[in-house]
């Protein structure tokens, strides 16, 4: 007996893991409840309830003769990354089908991972911040000029990113003066003297900062029945773009705007 | 007036291709992802040329991309919202959102209420599309479910 709650540990800690590590990288909250159920019944698991919210997970297992399970997460990172989204789709997929040993579980799961820190991540996301920035820019009626600056600005935006997003812990905050950070660069690129319109550099960097995939999935959530993370998941997204606009007006008039 | 459009889809396209990167997707799925993107925008601006609404033209080409991402994610067998993003990010009101802020800077109240409705509108009009598809397909899956057990 104590062997076997041992091993519906083990079971219940990898399973957990992959959630948890879903959940951060984007995706929803009725896949990660999903993917958890799938995996403790392939092993024979009689009842699973999953709860899970944006900020946290708890699951109870129950398996045959009574014996139940249960683990608690708390989740306080969000970093979209939807090739770890599909690489841990797919490892539940093999583990349901498989069945590998439960020992052997968590050495699949940290080898999935590591394969997928191997590739460059961090370059590719600097371009995908400078053409999306770049392309958005003229997207909204600004210029070649516009478009340069808007991707010279999403370098800075990606800097921020990978060196200070470690220092201001709180993401309120780190949005907050990343969108200052910006607003202020592009503002002193409006007394440079070239023809450029700083509305639409900024739009293009806003684009950016905007939690489009918070919001998205707050949507999806609240209408597949996850009120409760729909509804935190849609706060903090609105809570988001309130901090945008506050960091953007704020470096505006100390910049001397039109204020 | 053409020129324009070509250049609107274009940005969509490479806008979609540069947060494609961003949420670093998978390398297959990557063209796949942002030509939802370009698509949707040349859908959106189909709608406007045949001048509905703002609000409908947006609900339509909120339904083009989710209908497209669920379709892609079927047939590439991927979570949906890998889609779903690139795919909407054209329709995001970047712009009226920001000129809410720059009215309200200017103190110009009344130019602040028309750009803030226009916000809140295209945000509705956009939850409105995908949760409207998402609809639809649950309840055709379910008929198809109840089909099979009826077999």
């Amino acid at each position: 007996m104590n062997e076997s709650i041992q091993e519906a540990n083990e079971l219940l800690k990898t399973a957990l893991d992959i959630g948890e590590t879903m959940l951060i990288c984007g995706g929803e909250v009725s896949r990660v409840e999903d993917t958890i159920t799938r995996i403790c019944k392939s092993y024979g698991a009689t009842r699973v309830n999953p709860f899970v919210i944006t900020s946290s997970i708890v699951v109870t297992v129950e398996f045959h003769g009574g014996m139940t399970v249960t683990q608690t997460r708390r989740v306080n990172a969000s970093a979209t990354d939807f090739t770890l989204l599909e690489e841990l789709n797919d490892l539940s997929r093999y583990i349901c089908d498989n069945k590998p040993e439960i020992l052997k579980l968590n050495e699949l799961f940290e080898q999935r991972i590591r394969e997928c820190e191997k590739k460059s991540r961090s370059k590719k996301k600097l371009l995908g911040f400078m053409l999306a920035s770049a392309s958005f820019a003229v997207f909204f009626g600004g210029n070649a000029i516009d478009s340069v600056i808007a991707a010279g600005i999403a370098v800075l935006i990606w800097l921020l990113e990978a060196y200070f997003r470690k220092i201001i812990q709180n993401q309120l905050l780190y949005q907050l003066f990343a969108a200052f950070v910006m607003g202020a660069s592009a503002m002193a690129f409006s007394y440079s003297g070239l023809p450029v319109h700083v509305d639409k550099i900024m739009i293009g960097d806003i684009m950016l900062l905007i939690p489009g995939l918070a919001m998205t999935n707050a949507v999806r959530d609240v209408f597949s029945g996850d009120t409760i993370s729909g509804m935190l998941r849609l706060c903090e997204s609105l809570l988001m773009a309130a901090m945008i606009a506050a960091g953007t007006v704020s470096a505006v008039l100390l910049m001397g705007g039109r204020g | 007036m053409m020129k324009t459009y070509i250049i609107e889809i274009l940005c969509a396209l490479l806008g979609s291709f540069g947060f494609s990167l961003l949420i670093n997707l998978k390398k297959e799925k990557i063209f796949l992802a942002s030509l939802g993107g370009g698509l949707t925008c040349f859908f959106y601006l189909l709608m406007v040329s045949q001048s509905v609404g703002n609000f409908t033209a947006y609900f339509w080409a909120s339904v083009f991309a989710t209908l497209y991402a669920e379709m892609m994610a079927r047939i590439l067998k991927a979570p949906v919202t890998i889609f779903v993003i690139p795919a909407v990010v054209p329709l995001i009101p970047g712009g009226s959102l920001y000129y809410t802020m720059e009215c309200l800077m200017q103190k110009n109240f009344s130019m602040v209420k028309e750009n803030a409705v226009e916000t809140a509108l295209i945000a509705l009009a956009i939850a409105l599309g995908i949760t409207g598809v998402i609809i639809v397909l649950d309840i055709i899956s379910l008929f198809a479910r109840k089909q099979k057990i009826g077999e």
